[in-house]
């Protein structure tokens, strides 16, 4: 399907329309593509000119001072970020990698047991009961489900008692682990809507075929509709990559300890550091703190955090690139018609 | 191999507690015998296909029990049944070649590898010439025809019992389709297994079944021969479904000899006829053939004809038009004129009558004795 | 007077050529049918006629005005097809009157045009419903009154009877044959089914790879085919079609192989003469094998052959017989006969006589017919 009648264009009321789609589109991709060009762009200026009125669209001076910088700074910036740049790093990653390695299947396998296993009524409840946590905005959930991490399973501030004793019911605390970011995030209603999406397009004939053949159904959901549904894998991965990796506010709620958090927090206190000081010259930076002087003596400024935006970014763009094509050509079949 | 047996078998979609709910299998009882063709036709959603499921075990009965030679199946579940199965949309395993969509069967069963290529060998040989050529190919690469051709070795690597297709060919070519059931049908009967074949083309039906289940609304309407279905109708469903073009229904009234149809015209009927029917409403009901085409006026009504269709290969033409609110086909001579208007007198012989509410059949031809 | 003119006219995919250089011209009243294999071009070459595909080359004029760059609004055609293309979200009575209301037409006008045309149909019961209410019979019918309501100067259906149930499939033929005679204008009717084609088109044009193979009305089409393809391609049963060899024995012409051994007439050895010691095809239609005791010719030695019978089809009219040949590499072939053969024949070898003056012969490599009939 193409947008615009495939003929006729050159009818003239036609052509008119035609360009003006065509410029409105341009302008659109122009318009999302100046926030990106600004962050390279600056982090590659040194720090007086990263916020030098009038801004520069170009680097006069190009450096790499602040990609240095970034990488090298943590030593003057103990207080600000305790860890190393690295140990975010890895922390990000175990926690993305640790989510999709519990998500995804749980996820699938649920999606195609609503999908082909269960028949009528039961299959439109356990439908709604499954996706009943999108009608919920995550905010509401956000105190039950940090309770729930402190004292599992009661979302509760503090376990109840048990009933004739002083005893308090025996809890798991899973807050301020890996696993309170991890665990959560086991289920996820969006991909279900995906896998389920892909799953009810696949021909109940294939499935009973495989029956027939003599698979069990576990086998079937492995060796015949796993390799058949790579794109929608591809697409909720990326789904469940992005949304890990960019999260922030529930890793906020749910990780004191700043040995295990991930990069996002430590990006933000970072960042956040610069905007209480409230200004990126020493002189005044020296009266709000020792540490930020530092830093800017050093020659970091917004260049550097420029640096560790695209450095928070580049991960989800790499992975986009991997799946970009399954991406763009929409979740769909291929092979079967 | 083996025959099969259904016992009163009921099948519910949604609970049979809700109000209105109708069964897809009313109280199915029948038998397939061993090494038998046997075609099941209907309209769309009388409950075919749910038949084939229930027997391949991929929908379990509510009611009744199911039979693999004497041998209660009703549990067991489809793994274990050692069918054979074909879909309409072939169902291969799109992320497969040809070759691993038959060893899916093998692999499943942990059986030797020497095992799974003397199969092999021996299934594309049975397929004939060139099917060797499409084991090696990607599923999407292969045309219907080809993937259909997959679809049936995929079912007799496994050596059957019991072959269950549901509408296999009817997304192919009509020249296509032409030509593979007549080589499936050859096939089938060089396996001799027992096969029931669903499709809602009841020409198909006929070619490819031994015997032929007619089914409505979840009920076998009638399980017989082609001849006993085309000349002797259990009801006026059965009659409109067999044969092409359809037989001609006319709601008609009879009034001792005359038989009047609702457009005030009337025909006169044989006194022996007339005896065997009830007075009152009827419907007369004329196959193609079953019409005496006149230029002239005589006993004839008016029939005026909206277009007259040749048919070449069967040496025959059918004049089309309206008759007493009802579609008329009428079998003429293939070089007959292009005449607006010709005059039909239903040949009593061979002419069906039908009860006007229930449908059931008043009086039939019956299986004419041509030689 | 043509009204519709198509000279040329190619397609051409990005390593494929849907359509190559198709030509022909449709007549103010007539009804062309173009048929033939799947991915033979014919529902490209309807797409084109719509606008809804651009051309690669070659022209479309309807009537003095080339329309090949015109966008489908301004084309003025109507067009079913195969799924029906109703709107779901729409009554059947706004459904029809979609065309209308979208070139500004009168309430009036359309209201009296959508109860005329829904009474044509059959579905003026059925005006308030939505289309998932209704049967694919029906759907098929709002179709039609769609294209019916219109002012349309070419009407095009694209596979129409496809996915509907055998049984409804005669009264939807006629109801699209009632349309036409009412509108009385050029139409373009696509199938795969030769059947149909056969039983609806004024013309017919047979297509393979993007060509068209013949296009002639359907007796000359059947009774003189240009080429192998078409001969195949129109009459059910297929024609019977042998490989044999001429020969000459005595002045007299044979068609040999290792079953068959039959002579022939006299009128077409002159057309056969190059291909003596050749090896042609010989095509026989299934209705021109007859029962020995039945045939309507003299019956030899030199014009039967002998079968097996495998299958034997009732239909209305008589049967038609499967049957495969006996001496060397079976062969299949078919006969349609006007009575029933009994159940009891089955699997027995039967004598069948040829008659050989229907016969067809081709040249095996360039399937061109070699008797100009």
């Amino acid at each position: 399907m193409s947008l615009f009648p495939v003929v006729g264009r050159k009818q003239p009321r036609l052509r008119v329309a035609w360009w003006v789609i065509v410029a409105l589109l341009c302008l659109g991709i122009f318009m999302h593509l100046i926030p990106f060009f600004i962050m390279i762009s600056t982090s590659f200026k040194p720090a007086s000119e990263a916020m030098a009125m009038p801004p520069t669209l170009f680097p006069r001076e190009p450096t790499l001072a602040g990609w240095e910088l970034a990488f090298n700074m943590t030593a003057s910036a103990r207080s600000l970020i305790s860890q190393p740049l690295s140990q975010y790093f890895i922390n990000s990653v175990i926690m993305t990698v640790g989510t999709l390695l519990l998500s995804i299947p749980i996820t699938s396998m649920s999606a195609y047991a609503c999908s082909k296993l269960l028949k009528g009524r039961s299959a439109r409840y356990w439908f709604f009961f499954f996706i009943g946590t999108l009608m919920l905005p995550g905010i509401v959930t956000l105190i039950p489900s940090y309770l729930l991490t402190r004292n599992f399973p009661f979302p509760l501030p503090v376990a109840p008692t048990i009933p004739g004793t002083e005893t308090p019911f025996p809890t798991i605390r899973i807050w301020n682990t890996f696993w309170a970011v991890i665990l959560p995030a086991g289920f996820s209603a969006g991909n279900f809507l995906l896998f389920k999406g892909f799953f009810d397009s696949i021909p109940d004939s294939i499935i009973n075929a495989a029956r027939v053949d003599g698979g069990s159904e576990f086998n079937i959901f492995r060796r015949i509709v796993l390799p058949m549904s790579v794109p929608v894998f591809a697409v909720t991965i990326y789904f469940q990559f992005s949304g890990t990796w960019e999260s922030y506010l529930w890793p906020l709620v749910v990780i004191q300890d700043s040995s295990i958090a991930p990069l996002t927090l430590a990006v933000r206190r970072l960042v956040d550091a610069f905007t209480y000081a409230g200004t990126t010259n020493a002189q005044t930076a020296l009266g709000q703190s020792a540490n930020v002087s530092n830093l800017v003596n050093q020659g970091l400024s917004w260049n550097g955090l420029m640096v560790l935006g695209l450095l928070q970014a580049i991960p989800v763009f790499l992975f986009f690139i991997v799946v970009r094509e399954y991406l763009l050509k929409g979740v769909r079949i291929q092979g079967l018609k | 191999m083996s025959s099969v047996q259904l016992e009163n078998v009921v099948k519910y979609y949604d609970s049979a507690l809700l109000p209105g709910a109708a069964p897809a299998l009313d109280h199915i009882t029948l038998e397939i015998r061993d090494g038998e063709t046997v075609s099941v036709v209907g309209p769309s959603g009388c409950g075919k296909s749910t038949l084939l499921k229930t027997i391949a075990g991929l929908e379990r009965p509510d009611a009744g029990r199911i039979f693999y030679n004497q041998t209660e199946v009703t549990q067991i579940p489809t793994q274990e049944r050692g069918i054979g199965m074909i879909f309409q949309d072939y169902a291969l395993y799109p992320n497969r070649e040809g070759q691993g969509n038959l060893s899916y069967y093998f692999e499943v069963r942990k059986k030797t590898e020497e095992e799974k290529q003397q199969r092999l060998k021996e299934t594309a040989e049975m397929m004939g010439i060139g099917f060797d050529l499409l084991l090696s190919r990607q599923v999407d690469t292969l045309s219907g025809g080809e993937r259909q051709r997959v679809g049936i070795a995929r079912c007799i690597v496994r050596d059957p019992n019991v072959f269950l297709m549901d509408e296999p060919i009817s997304n192919l070519d009509a020249k296509l389709r032409e030509r593979t059931r007549v080589e499936m049908r050859r096939l089938l009967s060089k396996f001799g297994i027992t096969t029931l074949y669903v499709t809602h083309d009841q020409q198909e039906a006929i070619f490819m079944g031994d015997r032929i289940i007619v089914m409505r609304a979840g009920r076998v309407e009638q399980f017989d021969s082609f001849d006993a279905l085309y000349y002797t109708p259990a009801n006026l469903f059965v009659a409109s479904l067999i044969g092409t073009p359809p037989i001609s229904v006319l709601p008609a009234e009879r009034d001792g000899l005359t038989l009047r149809l609702h457009s005030g015209d009337s025909w006169t009927l044989p006194e022996a006829l007339a005896h065997t029917l009830p007075p009152g409403r009827l419907r007369l009901a004329v196959r193609p053939e079953g019409w005496l085409v006149a230029l002239q006026p005589g006993d004839g009504l008016a029939l005026n004809v909206t277009h007259i269709e040749r048919l070449y290969t069967e040496r025959a033409a059918f004049a089309h038009g309206q008759l007493g609110g009802a579609a008329i086909n009428a079998l003429v001579p293939l070089d007959f004129p292009d005449t607006r208007q010709v005059f039909l007198q239903p040949d009593w012989e061979r002419s069906y009558v039908f009860h006007a509410d229930n449908e059931s059949a008043l009086h039939v031809p019956g299986v004419p004795d041509l030689f | 007077m043509a009204s519709i003119t198509v000279t040329n006219l190619t397609k051409q995919f990005a390593e494929k050529t849907a359509v190559n250089a198709v030509s022909f011209e449709l007549g103010e009243h007539e009804f062309l049918v173009l048929v033939g294999p799947s991915g033979c071009g014919k529902t490209t070459t309807l797409r084109m006629l719509a606008g809804l595909e651009p051309a690669s080359g070659g022209d479309i004029y309807f009537g003095e005005r080339r329309v090949n760059d015109i966008r489908p609004r301004d084309r003025n055609v109507a067009m079913v097809f195969q799924d029906y293309a109703v709107f779901p979200h729409l009554t059947v009575y706004d459904n029809i009157a979609y065309g209308l209301r979208s070139r500004g037409a009168s309430r009036a006008l359309i209201h009296e045009r959508v109860t005329a045309a829904a009474k044509t149909f059959r579905i003026d019961q059925l005006l308030k419903r939505k289309p998932r209410q209704l049967s694919g019979g029906e759907r098929q019918r709002v179709a039609l009154s769609r294209a019916m309501v219109r002012d349309a100067d070419l009407f095009l259906y694209d596979e129409p009877l496809s996915n509907l149930d055998a049984q409804l499939r005669h009264q939807a033929r006629e109801d699209i044959v009632a349309l036409h005679n009412q509108k009385q204008k050029p139409s373009v009717y696509v199938t795969h089914d030769q059947s149909e084609a056969m039983a609806m088109g004024d013309r017919i044009a047979v297509m393979r790879d993007g060509k068209i193979e013949q296009i002639g009305a359907g007796g000359d089409l059947y009774k003189s085919p240009a080429n192998l393809f078409v001969a195949y391609f129109i009459g059910t049963p297929s024609i019977n079609l042998f490989d044999v060899t001429i020969e000459v024995e005595a002045d007299e012409f044979y068609a040999v192989n290792p079953g068959l051994r039959v002579r022939l007439p006299a009128e077409i050895r002159d057309a056969l003469q190059t291909y003596v010691g050749a090896p042609v095809k010989m095509g026989l239609r299934p209705e021109d094998l007859h029962s020995p005791k039945l045939a309507p010719f003299a019956v030899t030695e030199f014009n039967q052959i002998r079968g097996i019978v495998n299958v034997i089809e009732p239909s209305s009219t008589g049967c038609a017989v499967y049957l495969s040949t006996i001496e060397g590499v079976p062969q299949d072939f078919t006969a349609t006969f006007r009575t029933r053969l009994p159940a009891t024949y089955l699997e027995k070898e039967i004598p069948l006589a040829l008659h050989l003056e229907k016969a067809h012969f081709f040249d095996p490599q360039s399937g061109l017919s070699l008797l100009k009939r």
